[in-house]
């Protein structure tokens, strides 16, 4: 499967405090396009807050956010690279926090097409080399061409 | 080598519990151990299945809080999503489908 990424959606050296605001910042971009429905925000945080997605990847972390199907209106990732790292909870023990330098959003309307892409994500993300590639590029179609 | 069950879980969507799934039978595949009976579930769901079933060990994709495991031990499967950790996570999954 080819993972759909848009120009639109890498969002490229945000500048965020928290993971909260990375959050509010990705999720009101994805509403204002009408891909994802108003309660999406509130959910994905939710999620968030008691399940952390937050990985210890090694010197680059990334933290792969998403919530149930119902809230989205497509199927799709957004990409966003952080100026500087934000506190992020790690998924593995939620109780600690690893510094995040870029988020992947997977946004799905249809609960099959999940499992398959979130692999492939992590087929990406596993490779420190890419994820570097990830963090400093500087155009939108660099970061798609990485990912497929 | 007894035929094993074991609990595979995560939060809430199946996502990362199905990913550590697939690792669980290819460890039992490439080590000659019988493929365990697997019940994958939920975060929220442990502590009902722990009731209901005899479970010989854990593999949460996160930290399970609140959940009293009793004896069976707890292998973290984030390994298995991240890639970090992945040869060790394999060798203590391997030890308890042999034991």
């Amino acid at each position: 499967m080819v993972l759909n990424l848009f120009p639109e959606d890498i969002l490229l050296n945000i500048d965020a405090e928290s993971c909260q605001e990375v959050l509010h910042l990705v999720s009101t971009h994805l509403f204002g396009e009408g891909k994802v429905k108003q309660s999406y925000e509130e959910h994905l945080v939710s999620r968030e807050r008691e399940y952390p997605t937050g990985l210890a990847l090694g010197s680059i972390n990334v933290a792969i956010p998403h919530t149930d199907y119902q809230y989205a209106n497509t199927t799709q990732l957004l990409v966003a690279t952080l100026k500087k790292p934000v506190e992020w909870h790690n998924m593995e023990d939620s109780d600690e926090s690893i510094p995040v330098s870029v988020v992947v959003l997977s946004v799905f309307d249809k609960p099959e097409h999940q499992l398959e892409a979130l692999q492939k994500i992590m087929g990406v993300l596993q490779n420190q080399e890419l994820v570097a590639q990830i963090a400093d590029a500087d155009s939108a179609q660099q970061v798609i061409e990485l990912f497929n | 080598m007894e035929k094993k069950t074991v609990i595979v879980c995560c939060a809430s969507s199946m996502i990362t519990s199905t990913m550590a799934v697939a690792k669980v039978k290819e460890i039992a595949a490439a080590c000659g151990a019988p493929e365990p009976r697997i019940i994958q579930c939920k975060f929220s769901e442990v502590q009902g299945n722990l009731a209901s079933n005899h479970v010989d060990f854990i593999v949460p994709t996160g930290k399970l809080k609140g959940v009293e495991t009793g004896d069976a031990p707890v292998i973290k499967g984030t390994a298995f999503v991240t890639g970090v950790g992945e040869d060790k996570a394999k060798a203590e999954i391997e030890a308890q489908l042999k034991a």
